[in-house]
């Protein structure tokens, strides 16, 4: 049996900005978001490696939509996390939690 | 925006056609806002990062590619020297006169192998390389190839000219000598 796959900081945070995103996540605005939520403008280079390694983990899958003329005629490449991922942000996020708890951080409150 | 073409076939180079497209069409979004300049600067340092990524998490088999090449032109290598050596050794016990090593005959000898290892090494590195992963390995060999056939180009010459002076120095102990009807 295979191990579930560990996830780093920037995967957890590319994953749940698809997950925020829906069906309309693709780079700019997976970009966008990450940025909105973060205050981190992501490097082009690190968020397409990121998107690349978490297909390539089998946590996201892609799809192309239609050429737009905006983008001189080039498809978008929409990504959504499967339930291979989805399985993996939540005990990611799980293990946080864990750890947070009874850390008494400031603004965090923990049931 | 000029040349996006060429961004797109420089991050082809690192991942599939289809990524690569839509990863400039994102960058192009981008630069609608951003301008030119960090579109160039996205795509380099997109293409660079995922040419990293190929490089660092296949390591063990781009070393094993490598070496595998290496192997590939030193047999090769050995093969042509071999021939070269009886070439030489049969021209020579045959006619008695040296080589005329200018001899489009000989250049075309003596560039062979860069062509055929080149062409081994491209075969091995398509049967074993998943395309992406070989990329990082072809400008090296081209690099190396390059300087090969500079290097070889500079020996020819070299041997062209001891050989020429030799035939020089033959000559002129000839001249030495009277002719036969003189006497």
């Amino acid at each position: 049996m295979r191990a579930a796959p560990s996830l780093g900081e920037f995967e957890q945070i590319v994953l749940l900005a698809i997950l925020r995103l829906g069906d309309s996540a693709y780079g700019v605005t997976i970009g966008a978001e990450i940025a909105a939520c973060t205050r981190r403008e992501p490097a082009p280079g690190a968020l397409y490696t990121t998107l690349d390694r978490l297909e390539d983990k089998g946590l996201v899958t892609s799809r192309l939509g239609d050429p737009t003329p905006q983008r001189g005629g080039r498809a978008k490449r929409y990504f959504v996390l499967n339930s291979k991922g989805l399985a993996a942000i939540t005990r990611a996020q799980q293990s946080y939690r864990r750890l947070l708890e009874g850390c008494g951080l400031p603004g965090l409150t923990y049931a | 925006m000029p040349n996006v073409n060429v961004a797109e076939r420089i991050l082809a180079l690192v991942t599939t056609g289809d990524r690569a497209a839509s990863i400039v069409g994102d960058l192009m979004e981008g630069a609608a806002t951003r301008g030119v300049f960090w579109f160039w600067f996205g795509a380099s340092r997109t293409a660079a990062s995922l040419l990293w990524r190929n490089v660092a998490e296949e390591t063990g088999r781009l070393t094993r590619l490598a070496f595998l090449g290496l192997a590939v032109y030193i047999g090769v290598e050995l093969v042509f020297t071999g021939l070269s050596g009886l070439a030489f050794f049969g021209a020579i016990m045959g006619s008695g006169h040296p080589l005329h090593l200018d001899s489009i005959g000989w250049k075309l000898w003596f560039a062979a192998p860069v062509v055929v290892s080149s062409l081994f090494i491209g075969v091995v590195m398509y049967s074993n390389g998943s395309g992406r992963g070989s990329v990082g390995a072809c400008p090296q060999a081209s690099l190396q190839h390059s300087l090969d056939t500079m290097r070889r180009v500079d020996e020819v010459r070299d041997q062209m000219r001891l050989t020429t002076r030799s035939l020089r120095g033959q000559r002129a102990d000839l001249s030495d000598f009277p002719p036969c009807s003189a006497s």
